[in-house]
């Protein structure tokens, strides 16, 4: 018995048809991995206590937001002081290639220059640094920041630790809004 | 019915005679016993590195079948409990305190990951001395090396799992490695976590490619392993072909049937190695810390970083050229070419049949270039390994800077030295 074949431009068709249908099946199985980022549960703002006792002249506070670890710092004096001139050994001393709101690109990157606000993140591959005396280090790959996250030259990482953006209400500070 | 192209087993009358009678005319069973195992013919001069292949296949069912009953008591949820513990992590406690048996069937997964890289690593070091890896081997070369890349995706997915402090760090570094790669990289990671951090999201994605996705795909890859090889026959350790002298039945004169000539010596081999492997998990399954990191005995905690953390121990060699490079060029940061050296050091693997041009294939009969070569390669590699489990150092990072250089230049200068080096011609025929 002979085969019919089928011509060139039909097979071609067919071809393309099941092509299509490959590719709206796969977008459909590739986006279903974004849901969880679309209900979003985390991202209302966050209102946390700064007044005297809670937050003393000396000690970080981590508060969760986001899921991410964020840093309320009371800076002395002295520790503020210290934030000038080393600039030379900063990657990035302006912030010009760092993400801060406008109100923070400054050397103390903070809206009241003793409260210091940051994501606590390496901007290298997300590990949590520690206070450090007077920097936080990132334990997975020694970037070090100053007391304004301010990165230094030696570390891998080189962006300064990202600020979210916060305003202030009284005795208290409300994370993601802006000032 | 009788004209198939496989021996039709005829029934001696017996019952069981009459049951694979009735199955071979409908299933080749008896010719896939012949054709892998009583009639596949092998070297005669197998010696102890010819183990692993098959210990590897053992250590893929123990993982297999610990797993299954694993996830009987395993919660992938990330969401606190009433006692303020994450309910992953709970529940591998659970496994290992309250559920019969649980501590030795979670200890021998968890022992079984080391030993599956151990036994593999030897397995592809057998493949370098012996050049299994050469012509008419390369497709059973590179199933192996898919199977090597799908082991170690495996193992990444799997140690989020118990959500401890290093399996939650340990995913955030290597998921946040992708947002290095320029404009793709940030929805990249994104979309690989589910979310913005590591959360109930990534650990439930990962779940589902460690206990469905990967598994499938590497018992895939071993068939087409095991059936490429079977179709060429193994390599030996001297690296001559035994099709090439036949007896007059068409059997290679130097060849014994698998069985039961290497079940037999198998056994010998999984005596041994479950010897090892029982040692280790009833009296160390931490390992001192590298099969089982300290640090994942604390839950997985977002707002803090363990002081040091590092790779599990199969991955120190990658993550120390990943560390080793520090030199931004072509306008990308360092980080990103991190990426691409560790991401080549195990791809590079695969281009091995096409690198090698010596006129032998075995280490015996090589010339003293390669050999040096081999024995640089693998202290490396041992360096690096032990470099990616310390704190990162000046010293530390000029020492892997300099054993990078030393793998890659294993590979990359193969083609050259390969062929300038001396050799002895291998005989015709294997040797003992």
């Amino acid at each position: 018995m002979e085969q019919t074949k089928a011509s060139k431009p039909q097979r071609r068709r067919i071809v393309l048809a099941a092509g299509a249908c490959a590719v709206g099946g796969a977008t459909a199985f590739l986006s279903q991995q974004h849901s969880a980022t679309k209900s979003w549960p985390h991202g209302s703002p966050l209102s946390v206590d700064i007044g005297s006792t809670a937050l003393p002249v000396g000690k970080l506070k981590t508060v969760e937001w986001q899921g991410k670890p964020v840093w309320i710092l009371h800076r002395s004096p002295e520790a503020l002081a210290a934030l000038a001139g080393k600039e030379d050994q900063l990657a990035d001393s302006a912030s010009t290639e760092s993400l801060q709101p406008p109100g923070c690109r400054n050397r103390h990157r903070s809206l009241r220059p003793e409260l210091f606000v940051a994501i606590g993140l390496c901007t290298h591959q997300g590990c949590a640094p520690a206070l450090n005396g007077d920097h936080f280090l990132c334990p997975c790959h020694t970037s070090k920041y100053d007391l304004a996250g301010r990165v230094f030259k030696v570390g891998p990482a080189l962006a300064n630790l990202v600020i979210p953006s916060y305003r202030f209400e009284g005795e208290r500070l409300v994370l993601g809004e802006d000032a | 019915m009788a004209n198939t192209n496989f021996e039709k087993y005829k029934s001696d009358g017996s019952i069981q005679g009459n049951v694979l009678e009735w199955v071979d005319a409908r299933f080749p069973a008896t010719a896939m016993w012949k054709g892998h195992l009583s009639e596949y013919y092998a070297p005669k001069n197998f010696n102890f590195w010819y183990f692993f292949g098959s210990l590897a296949l053992l250590v893929l069912v123990i993982q297999i079948v610990t797993g299954i009953f694993l996830v009987m008591h395993y919660k992938p949820d990330a969401s606190l409990n009433a006692n303020g513990v994450p309910v992953a992590f709970a529940s591998v406690e659970y496994i290992m305190r309250d559920v019969p048996w649980g501590w030795l069937i979670r200890y021998m997964h968890s022992t079984g990951a080391s030993a599956f890289f151990i036994v593999v690593y030897l397995h592809m070091f057998r493949g370098l001395m012996y050049g299994s890896y050469r012509q008419p081997r390369e497709l059973t070369w590179l199933f192996g090396v898919g199977i090597f890349l799908c082991l170690m995706g495996e193992a990444f997915f799997g140690y989020l799992l118990p959500w401890g402090q290093m399996s939650f760090w340990g995913a955030q570094v290597i998921v946040n490695l992708f947002s290095a790669i320029p404009l793709i990289g940030e929805p990249l990671s994104i979309w690989l976590r589910g979310d913005f951090v590591i959360g109930d999201a990534t650990l439930n994605r990962f779940f589902s490619f460690h206990v469905i996705a990967f598994p499938l795909v590497i018992l895939g890859l071993v068939a087409a392993h095991i059936l490429a090889l079977h179709e060429t026959g193994s390599n030996n350790p001297d690296g001559v072909e035994i099709k090439a002298k036949k007896d007059a039945n068409g059997h290679p004169l130097d060849g014994i049937p698998f069985h039961p000539y290497y079940t037999v010596k198998d056994i010998v081999g999984v005596v041994v190695f479950l010897m090892a492997f029982s040692a280790i998990m009833f009296f160390a399954p931490e390992a001192g810390g590298y099969f089982l990191e300290y640090n994942n005995f604390y839950p997985a905690d977002p707002l803090k970083t363990p002081p040091h953390i590092a790779p599990v121990w199969y991955f120190t060699p990658y993550y120390s050229i990943l560390r080793a490079w520090v030199w931004p060029i072509f306008g990308l940061d360092a980080k990103f070419w991190g990426v691409v050296a560790m991401g080549a050091s195990v791809v590079i693997f695969a281009a091995l049949p096409w690198l090698d041009r010596s006129p032998v294939k075995s280490i015996r009969y090589r010339g003293p270039i390669y050999k040096t070569f081999l024995t640089l390669f693998v202290i490396s590699f041992f360096i690096l390994g032990y470099l990616g489990t310390q704190a990162p150092s000046y010293w530390g990072e000029k020492l892997s800077q300099v054993c990078s250089l030393i793998y890659f230049g294993f590979f990359l200068l193969m083609p050259w030295y390969s062929k300038v080096d001396k050799y002895r011609p291998a005989p015709d025929r294997v040797t003992k």
